[in-house]
């Protein structure tokens, strides 16, 4: 959205420089075909002792013409009858009967840059073509509801044709400084508001060009009804154009990421700051004031309590100072994430390394052609394969939804908010999922601790069976590293190898983590009647950043580790049909494998090759979530990657 | 002509309301085709403009105008002829465009008025029946007023040159003539006179005469029955600046008190004779003094002085009824603060557009129309020195009101006492030009 | 009775005639000078008739208190209400304008062209006619009293309110004057 501001406004920067450019160029073009010079007009109408004319009704007209100003200004060598062209002679008749068609003219050059070998003046010419398109699609180009026969403002209301300075000069700042003034001929009561305002009082006791003007937050052309959301939008746009960092601040929170989504149904800066009565924080009449801050919350949040009140909602986690809390979750979130991501990935390129490596030099699991499968050992019973498969469909779906809000500034974020139906149904799937990812989590909790239970007897808490991390997994990890590095063979494993404890214990964390935060974050009210407001911070930033760990460990690493490597690709459908061929365990599990045997139970174990169809249906379950995984990865880097 | 018919047009539009009107509401109303019959008596400025005026406003009235010459010979500016600086020409005009407005005109003298009969008839036998009379013989002179004077005298030798024409031409003669170091005399009889202010600018133009024809030691001596005069503060100060003015200037000004009415003449001795004292003329205009036209007395219009008397309203005679007189037979005017009715060709205009108004509106059966008097009179002392005087008057409750405010004379100074400044001679040049235009729309207005 | 059914005709009718019924006599006494409807026939008299409302409401009023100065006018304007003066300007813009060409030297038509075009045009018109405003017409309108008038402008004597129109004349060369004056005033239609 920054990016798309700056672009507006140089924009207009440039419509002004073509103006100047196009008058400079152009008098041949508006030319006076009548013959009538502009130092005749000015005879009258720069006449200092004569400012005024009487209209038939005896009223005072305004003639006068600042021949200085005039000269100056971007139409400074325009002829005056090449606008004003019902005026065919001297003297004209009065008064006028012809308005000014500004945007025919304006239309006639852009056409006739088309022909234009310099790039620079075409450039220019298009930008002042869109300024006249946006201004005739803008709520001021639609009829007026008093007077159907007139627009609600046409050009002359706001631009004085006759003064419109070059982009630098003095003119443009007196512009630009009346600009409130010009608003307000219509906008009255607006004006009232915004003289008061701080924005208002540095532009009239200060004269400080640099603070907001109507035309800063509202555009000068493309004014819609402020009802409208494509107004809001722009308008909590136009802020960031000077209030970069609070802007920052806001679209990495909650209402911002909504916001930048294009909804307009979170709060946004006027909500809270006051639009055209926007006052600093202690000014004690300021919305944002702390004695009037919570009546604002309760505009939306009805039983906000003064917990909200610690709230950060510009709370920015790269300020120790101010924001101590955010600023550790932060760094500790960034380590973890950083140390658990180059952790694997070396992981993983470097089992990379040792598979290729094998499979050249004629090594490694291969399949024997000659002993076809047939024999498969049981590893999974349809409870953990059903776990299993919701669990990756619900991570999967929240992490879309999530994400979206995450990387709300990315086109594809907004193209899924707006698929599934907007901010408050994508909310809707993501706490349904949540709700879903939870209850699983709690289901396979209670499996698991019954199963032990059940096996309390014979179960070895330190054994080959128990996904509990011991001192194996470490000695494993140790020898696969060297393993990789060509100095030792490949570790046998037993039941569990080390990174499929870690797989396991890992959802644990962040179970803990993702869940508690988005508790909160769900039921935002609740858990401010227990916990400072401040929690909000932190909690959106620790969601969003486990999330974010999650989503790539499980879309690279874990896919890697199971299904991508040379052994295993294109992919593993085990965790699907429950079996693994014998041979393929017998490679990875060699000790549970041994152990199995040498107890008499590995029989026990063995079923027979699933069914061709149970194959394919496999595969094609397990292809599906393959890819989605890939998509999402591809998302989320897309997102990391594009990060404002 | 489309000046003529915007204002008749105008004017018609009431009428036919009027006429529609009629139809309905009067049983018995007269024939638009011959509503009324008018008769003028004199064709000057005054009788002019009523019949123009009548016919403009109605052409449904039938107008007469009785005069005795064919051809009229303007007053105003008259006196430039005697200085060369203007073409007696320029002065005359005929009635041929009176005629095409419709205006009968009758080639003859009005000998008797028959005011009960509402008939006039002229020396030569003819009557003529009127509804309305509008009487306007100008001035006659009282050559017995002054001895040694006959009307003989004064078309022969001593020219009064007080009615525009071959007297004129005659004075003019004589200032030609007249020695360099000449004297011309010109004797002002005692007021109300025709042109007031036409003695002075007379000498003006006799002086300017003088100073370009090789006669800078000329002398002018106005001789006069008045202690003062029209415009006096400008003549002086344009004689002193041009010509000289006063005791070894060209010009030299007597009151009446200071001696200055002449009572006596003599054409042949070229002397003139005052209470006090004689003076020797080279030219010598003597003015004798005016009352109302023959007719007026004739007719016995004349009633105040010798002067006919008229109601504010309209110019109705205060005699007789039906019977009007203007122009310079009559008096009006705020005559009790001295303020009446100068005796100038634009007031007769003026008096006769009252009485035109008012008589289209009698016989229309409109409301009468409220009158206004107005009256400007330039008067040139060199050819680019002019000035004027204003006169407005209004009716109220039956008399005239002299406005003030509407009323005066160009200034003579701007500021007053120490801060005075003489007015800048621009002002003096664009007054005799609009002198030369104010005579030629008058003329216009009246006669065409 | 009848009088008073004919004296509401009257007032009907006189309500819809082109200017109020009591002006008319006293719009007259203007005709001595400027001839009737305003149409003068010498030179140095201007017409009146046709020319716009407020222009001749303005200088009238300007005259009557002594913002504007004339040799004449001045004095006579003083005598009358402003509502007289309102509504005689009102009676002479309702009549036609009447130019009076009066015919130049293609040399002196040439000279005046082009001081026009220099000085006048942007508020006369080229021809001294121009619809569009409210600005005196002087096509055709008399030479003589135009060349005096902007002796008026020129002279610096005169208190000429419209500083345009002095600035005009001021800028104007001596020998344009004339030559200003004949072209409009040999101006037709």
């Amino acid at each position: 959205m920054a990016t798309h501001a700056k672009g507006w406004f140089a924009g207009l920067a440039l419509a002004v420089l073509l103006l100047s450019g196009a008058a400079a160029e152009t008098t041949t073009g508006i030319d006076s075909a009548a013959g009538v010079e502009n130092h005749r007009c000015l005879r009258c109408h720069a006449d200092q002792e004569e400012k005024h004319a009487l209209r038939q009704d005896g009223s005072q007209n305004n003639i006068f013409i600042d021949k200085d100003k005039l000269e100056k200004s971007v139409h400074g060598k325009v002829a005056c009858v090449g606008c004003h062209r019902d005026v065919t002679k001297l003297p004209h008749a009065k008064p006028l009967a012809v308005a000014i068609g500004c945007i025919e003219c304006h239309r006639k050059e852009h056409e006739k840059s088309l022909k234009d070998t310099d790039p620079k003046k075409r450039e220019r010419l298009d930008v002042v073509l869109e300024q006249t398109e946006n201004y005739l699609h803008s709520a001021h180009a639609r009829p007026s509801v008093k007077d159907q026969a007139r627009v609600n403002a046409a050009c002359h209301d706001c631009h004085d044709a006759h003064d419109i300075g070059k982009p630098g000069t003095l003119a443009r700042k007196e512009h630009r400084l009346k600009n409130p003034e010009v608003c307000g001929r219509c906008h009255e009561k607006q004006k009232k508001d915004y003289l008061g305002s701080l924005h208002g009082k540095l532009i009239t006791e200060k004269q400080d060009e640099k603070s907001a003007v109507c035309a800063d937050c509202h555009t000068t052309h493309a004014i819609s009804a402020t009802k409208g959301d494509p107004a809001k939008l722009a308008i909590t746009a136009n802020c960031g154009n000077c209030h970069e960092k609070a802007q920052k601040t806001y679209l990495s929170s909650y209402h911002g990421q909504v916001h930048r989504l294009g909804y307009t149904n979170t709060a946004k800066c006027f909500d809270c700051h006051g639009g055209h009565d926007v006052k600093d924080a202690k000014d004690p009449t300021s919305s944002v004031h702390v004695n009037n801050r919570l009546e604002n919350c309760k505009n939306c949040h009805k039983n906000a309590t003064d917990s909200f009140l610690e709230f950060q909602p510009h709370g920015d986690p790269d300020n120790k100072e101010k924001y101590p809390w955010l600023w550790s979750a932060k760094r500790f979130m960034q380590v973890l994430i950083i140390a658990v991501m180059i952790f694997f990935w070396v992981h993983v390129l470097l089992w990379l390394y040792r598979e290729l490596m094998d499979h050249f030099q004629g090594k490694g699991f291969k399949e024997d052609l000659d002993k076809p499968d047939i024999v498969y050992f049981r590893r999974f019973t349809p409870v953990w394969r059903w776990i299993h498969a919701l669990f990756a469909i619900s991570t999967m779906t929240l992490i879309l939804t999530g994400t979206t809000l995450l990387f709300s500034h990315t086109g594809w974020a907004k193209a899924v908010v707006v698929f599934l139906g907007g901010p408050q149904m994508e909310g809707i799937i993501h706490r349904t999922a949540a709700v879903f990812w939870l209850s699983i989590f709690v289901v396979h909790l209670i499996i698991a601790m019954t199963n032990i239970y059940r096996k309390r007897k014979t179960f070895e808490w330190m054994g080959g069976t128990c996904l509990l991390p011991n001192m194996k997994d470490a000695r494993d990890l140790r020898d696969m590293f060297k393993w990789f590095l060509g100095m030792a063979p490949r570790p046998q494993f037993c039941h569990w190898t080390y990174w499929q404890k870690f797989d396991y214990w890992a959802p644990f964390w962040g179970a803990a983590v993702i869940g508690s935060s988005g508790i909160m974050l769900f039921a935002p009210e609740t858990t401010a009647q227990y916990l400072p407001g401040w929690v909000f911070n932190v909690a959106t930033l620790v969601h969003a950043e486990e999330a974010l760990l999650a989503a790539i460990f499980l879309n690279s690493v874990h896919f890697f580790n199971v299904h991508f490597r040379p052994e295993r690709f294109p992919m593993s459908t085990t965790i699907f049909t429950g079996a693994i061929p014998i041979e393929e365990f017998k490679h990875d599990h060699r000790l549970e494998y041994e152990r199995l045997l040498a107890a008499g139970e590995l029989d026990k174990h063995l079923m027979r090759r699933p069914s061709r169809r149970t194959d394919l249906v496999a595969s094609f379950i397990t292809s599906v979530l393959i890819i989605t995984g890939l998509s999402l990865l591809t998302l989320v880097l897309i997102g990391i990657g594009t990060a404002p | 002509m489309t000046m003529n018919n915007v204002d008749r047009r105008s004017f018609l539009k009431g009428l036919s309301a009027v006429a529609g009107a009629s139809i309905l509401c009067v049983p018995q109303g007269r024939a638009a085709s011959a509503k009324a019959q008018v008769v003028v008596v004199g064709g000057g400025f005054g009788g002019a403009s009523v019949a123009k005026y009548l016919r403009l406003l109605d052409p449904g009235i039938e107008v007469t105008l009785i005069e005795r010459e064919t051809r009229y010979t303007a007053c105003p500016l008259s006196n430039e002829v005697l200085s060369d600086s203007r073409d007696i020409k320029s002065l005359q005009t005929g009635y041929e465009r009176l005629s095409r407005r419709g205006v009968r005109f009758v080639h003859g003298e009005v000998t008797g008025i028959d005011p009960a009969g509402k008939k006039v008839s002229t020396a030569d036998g003819q009557t003529f029946s009127y509804d309305a009379l509008v009487v306007s013989p100008g001035v006659d002179f009282n050559y017995s007023a002054i001895v040694g004077l006959t009307p003989e005298i004064a078309d022969t030798r001593l020219p009064h040159a007080w009615k525009a024409g071959a007297q004129t031409l005659l004075l003019k003669k004589q200032l030609a003539a007249m020695p360099d170091n000449g004297r011309f005399i010109i004797a002002v009889p005692k007021g109300p006179l025709r042109c007031p202010p036409g003695p002075y600018e007379r000498a003006a133009q006799v002086a300017m005469y003088c100073k370009h024809h090789g006669k800078q030691k000329a002398k002018v001596l106005i001789l006069d029955s008045n202690d003062s005069f029209s415009k006096r503060g400008l003549f002086e100060q344009a004689w002193k600046a041009l010509y000289g003015y006063g005791p070894g200037g060209m010009i030299e000004w007597v009151s009446g008190s200071s001696g200055g009415a002449v009572e006596e003449v003599n054409a042949d001795t070229m002397i003139c004779r005052t209470g006090f004292d004689e003076h020797k003329a080279d030219v010598l205009n003597v003015i004798p003094p005016h009352h109302a036209g023959k007719i007026a007395k004739t007719a016995g219009l004349v009633n105040s002085g010798v002067w006919c008397g008229v109601k504010p309203d309209n110019m109705e005679s205060t005699v007789h009824k039906d019977v009007y007189v203007i122009g310079d037979s009559c008096i009006g005017g705020e005559i009790a603060s001295g303020n009446a009715f100068p005796k100038s060709a634009h007031m007769a205009n003026s008096q006769a557009k009252v009485v035109a108004a008012s008589l289209v509106a009698k016989f229309n059966a409109l409301p009468a129309p409220i009158p206004t008097y107005t009256n400007t009179c330039y008067s040139v002392v060199d050819h680019d020195w002019g000035f004027s005087v204003v006169h407005l008057y209004r009716v109220e409750g039956n008399q005239w009101i002299y406005v003030k405010e509407g009323s005066g004379i160009s200034p003579v100074n701007f500021g007053v006492g120490k801060d005075a400044k003489p007015v800048p001679r621009t002002y003096r040049k664009i007054e005799a030009q609009y002198a030369a235009g104010w005579l030629n729309n008058l003329m216009a207005d009246a006669f065409s | 009775m009848h009088k008073i059914i004919l004296s509401l005709l009257l007032v009907g009718c006189a309500s819809t005639a082109a200017a109020r019924p009591d002006i008319e006599p006293l719009a007259r006494t203007c005709n001595g000078c400027h001839g009737v409807g305003g149409v003068s026939v010498s030179g140095p008299m201007p017409s009146i008739g046709g020319l716009p409302k407020e222009y001749l409401k303005r200088i009238m009023k300007q005259w009557k208190y002594g913002e504007r100065n004339a040799v004449t006018m001045d004095r006579i304007v003083k005598g009358f209400s402003d509502d007289q003066l309102d509504a005689l300007a009102e009676y002479f813009s309702k009549q036609p304008w009447v130019p009076v060409p009066q015919p130049a030297s293609e040399a002196v038509l040439a000279k005046g062209k082009a001081a026009v075009e220099e000085n006048c045009r942007d508020c006369h018109g080229l021809t001294g006619n121009d619809p569009d405003v409210e600005v005196p017409k002087i096509n055709g309108q008399w030479s003589k009293y135009m060349e005096l008038e902007l002796l008026k402008y020129r002279s610096g004597v005169f208190k000429m309110p419209h500083r345009k129109m002095k600035q005009a004349a001021h800028d104007m060369k001596p020998e344009e004057v004339s030559a200003t004056s004949r072209y409009f005033g040999a101006q037709g239609k």
